[in-house]
């Protein structure tokens, strides 16, 4: 197995494992919203009462999934908008949801919450729930800052995982399941081995090294030669959550979120309810503008101030310090605090450090000089600056011809480009473009 | 610097759209910014991004060049300094000009070839001379193509082609040997070991090219400051070592057949002197400098990397056959000319088969 590029980015302030206790919430705000879903569609009414687990909202284009109330409490939707909120909360007696009759296993996954954490490797998008899956993709060591640790996940849930991973395999039909694992990762490595042991027939351990971004689902696929219109992915936390909703039938309304990056006090991990106040978290009152990001500081979304609660879609929060200040002369200064995947300044002389990056672009954006940076950096063996011309020269036959496809959305090319070039936006604007295309075409 | 980022604040409105010196925004940005970075932020994912930029990419090739800098100064006089200062300030001009009537920034390209082409030059060009190439190098090599990053030739080389085809005369009487402004030789002026070699059959040894005691073009003589250069800058990755690497390899290698084929001087046939025909052909002339730091450039180079090999190797073999077979004593400059206009064609070619084998892999 030969991997390509790859670059760890060594940002400061990495989760601590164990879950911290955390505040609790007065109100809940449910962003109708989340990266990619949007429930549009209402299913309580203002003032209303509803019970943990219940259905508050669902998404029509992608297969209905819903978006459940976390706990007890009465329905506000005057409160904030695009949010539902959620007063008077109280904790539930657990269980209760309805079950109908006929439900099927899928279905009962769907209603619970734990459809939406799947997602095919091709489009990124919701998997329809009548379809079957070849393979199931799992990271476990996650290596782009920061996701929760597997170790936090794990811990006495072993057993957990692996009834979960069962239940995955017997509900997808017996799909084969893959699990991702960091070659260095080895406590974590040698749990998934027990748990690997005895289901070897369908589930295999997929050994990377621990470099950004060889744990990817896409890019696993593209190694072990899976069709990736047959292949999902999804995450531990939903694993257990499967298990969770069809033995114990508890809804997927709790997280485990690492809250973390250089800007947090003390970076660690909590579990929280969907909805759970931004503001509750206390990062956004330091005396510096800051800058959320919702998943990895190379992947993830910039939370807008208009949200004001954990959308259901999130695993981490990772905040930075905005970039105000201008630097003066930087591009002659030895640069000890800083490190660059160039050998271009003196910290290339220092041991391995943490950085305390902030959301500073480094320099003017100027044309594209060739450097070859993107495509040294590339997991996916691709010309990251050739495809950009393309697209930006709007030719994107030209630039699916080389192999534009094979891009696992890593962000690594834009990480890296001299000229401060965003090929990571327009890639994904295209391949938006062509998802709405596809969807138009059905 | 607060006082310093006063007096720009205190200028910026002059610049600024309704401002009486708006046209020439471009160059008050470029002052400004060379101070101060822009305080730039990342808007979508990546939200962090590496440190390194076009200021300091660029610059660390100037760092690299740094020891032939020295040299030739120490060798060739302070005159040296004003040729620089020339090659800046007309091609400042130009670059400038453009931006503004183009109304975009001002790219940092120039401070590379600015600097590189005094360096290509003998040590006595007329300063006029330096004026005019660097014009021409910059007006026709770069801006008439849509500036950095767009050029199909290395402008500093388009800049002494021309001079060496418009003024053969000043070129060939204008090799000063080194130390002479000192006073440290006798001689004021003496042939290139790359003429030597061609008139007489004379190989001048391997320590002298070292140390750059022979005469040449201002930057090229001190070649173990080249080669530190050179590897410091494969080092930093600022050039990516399959060019130069293959270039070298392949003058050594195409030197060493024409000396076993006898094509090479008369005192270098045979299997020994084949080998010091390798050598001389490795060092001698410019081949170093313009393996290192012109053929090297990522712009007028090729992009895929079979094609860089394909490029280094085309210019070793194309300066072995010019400085073998031509009039012409040395073929350094116009092997990598030759082999700019043909990157295009090499990566084209190469993305070809690349991407046309895979596509027959699918079916
Ligand atoms: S082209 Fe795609 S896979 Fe390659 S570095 Fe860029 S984002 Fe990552
Ligand atoms: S990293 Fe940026 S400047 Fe370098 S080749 Fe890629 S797109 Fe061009």
């Amino acid at each position: 197995m030969t991997f390509n590029g790859g670059y760890n980015v060594m940002l400061e302030g990495a989760p601590s494992p164990g879950i911290a206790p955390y505040q609790k919430p007065e109100v809940l705000y449910l962003p109708l919203f989340s990266e990619s879903l949007d429930f549009s569609n209402l299913q309580v009414e203002h003032g209303e009462a509803v019970t943990k687990g219940q259905i508050l909202a669902k998404d029509p284009i992608n297969f209905s999934v819903p978006l459940l109330a976390p706990m007890d409490g009465t329905v506000n939707l005057e409160r904030a908008e695009r949010h539902i909120a959620l007063e008077n909360l109280s904790s539930a007696k657990e269980g209760a949801a309805m079950q109908a009759e006929d439900e099927n296993q899928r279905q009962t996954l769907l209603r619970m919450g734990v459809w939406s954490s799947l997602a095919r490797v091709d489009s990124g998008r919701i998997p329809d729930p009548e379809n079957t899956p070849a393979c199931v993709v799992i990271p476990v060591s996650r290596l782009e800052p920061f996701f929760p640790d597997a170790q936090t996940l794990l811990k006495d849930a072993l057993e957990q995982f692996g009834a979960g991973l069962d239940l995955l395999h017997k509900i997808l039909g017996d799909t084969e399941v893959m699990l991702i694992c960091a070659e260095h990762d080895s406590g974590i490595k040698s749990q998934l081995q027990t748990v690997t042991a005895e289901r070897s027939a369908w589930l295999k351990l997929f050994e990377v090294p621990e470099l950004y971004p060889f744990d990817s689902p896409a890019l696993a696929a593209q190694l072990n030669d899976l069709n990736p219109e047959k292949t999902w992915a999804t995450d531990l936390q939903a694993v257990l959550a499967v298990r969770a909703a069809i033995e114990d039938n508890h809804p997927f309304v709790k997280r485990i979120i690492s809250v973390s990056g250089p800007m947090v006090d003390s970076p660690g991990h909590h579990q929280l309810p969907i909805g759970y106040p931004l503001a509750d978290l206390g990062f956004r009152n330091g005396g510096v503008p800051l800058r959320v990001v919702n998943g990895g500081v190379l992947t993830g979304t910039a939370v807008e101030s208009a949200q004001l609660g954990l959308d259901c879609g999130c695993r981490s929060l990772n905040v930075l310090e905005e970039m105000t200040k201008r630097e003066v002369l930087a591009f002659v200064q030895p640069g000890f605090t800083k490190r660059s995947y160039s050998n271009t300044f003196a910290s290339f002389f220092k041991p391995l450090f943490k950085e305390k990056f902030t959301t500073a672009l480094g320099g003017e954006a100027r044309p594209c000089v060739f450097c070859g940076f993107c495509e040294s950096v590339c997991p996916a063996g691709i010309i990251p600056h050739l495809i950009y011309r393309y697209l930006d020269h709007d030719r994107p036959e030209d630039a699916y011809r080389v192999e534009f496809d094979k891009c696992i959305d890593c962000g690594l090319c834009s990480y890296v480009c001299v000229s401060k070039i965003n090929h990571l936006e327009l890639f994904r604007a295209e391949r938006q473009r062509a998802i709405a295309e596809a969807i138009e075409g059905e | 610097m607060k006082w310093l980022s006063d007096l720009f604040d205190s200028f910026r409105p002059q610049f600024e759209k309704r401002g009486n010196l708006a046209f020439l925004k471009p160059l008050y940005e470029a002052i400004e910014f060379i101070f101060f970075y822009p305080p730039a932020r990342t808007a979508t994912a990546p939200h962090v991004r590496d440190p390194l930029d076009i200021k300091r990419y660029m610059s660390i090739v100037i760092v690299a060049l740094l020891p032939s800098i020295c040299a030739s100064i120490w060798f060739f006089g302070p005159r040296i300094l004003l040729m620089i200062l020339v090659s800046y300030a007309v091609g400042g001009l130009v670059e400038v000009i453009f931006a503004c009537v183009r109304k975009t920034e001002i790219h940092e390209g120039f401070f590379v070839t600015g600097i590189l082409f005094p360096l290509i030059l003998p040590p006595a060009t007329p300063l006029w001379v330096v004026a005019v190439g660097i014009f021409v190098g910059v007006f026709f090599g770069k801006e008439v193509f849509g500036g950095t990053g767009h050029n199909i030739f290395n402008p500093a080389l388009v800049g002494r082609l021309f001079i060496t085809i418009s003024f053969p005369t000043i070129l060939t009487s204008g090799w000063t040997a080194p130390g002479a402004w000192r006073g440290a030789v006798d001689a004021v002026s003496s042939a290139t070991p790359m003429a030597l070699a061609k008139t007489q059959g004379v190989l001048t040894p391997a320590t002298d090219l070292l140390l750059g005691i022979p005469s040449g073009s201002v930057g090229e003589t001190f070649r173990i400051g080249i080669i530190v250069g050179g590897i410091f800058l494969m080092l930093t990755r600022v050039s990516n070592w399959r060019v130069p690497v293959s270039y070298l390899v392949s003058v050594c290698v195409f030197a060493f057949v024409a000396g076993l084929f006898g094509w090479a001087p008369a005192t270098a046939e045979g299997g020994a002197s084949a080998f010091s025909f390798a050598l001389f052909n490795l060092l001698g002339g410019s081949v170093l400098f313009g393996a290192m730091f012109m053929a090297c450039c990522p712009v007028t180079s090729c992009y895929t990397l079979p094609g860089k090999y394909i490029f280094g190797i085309g210019c070793g073999v194309l300066t072995v056959l010019i400085r073998v077979f031509s009039g012409y004593v040395e073929g350094v400059m116009f092997s990598i000319v030759i082999m700019n206009s043909f990157a295009p064609l090499i990566d084209h070619v190469v993305l070809q088969m690349r991407y046309r084998s895979v596509e027959t892999q699918g079916n």
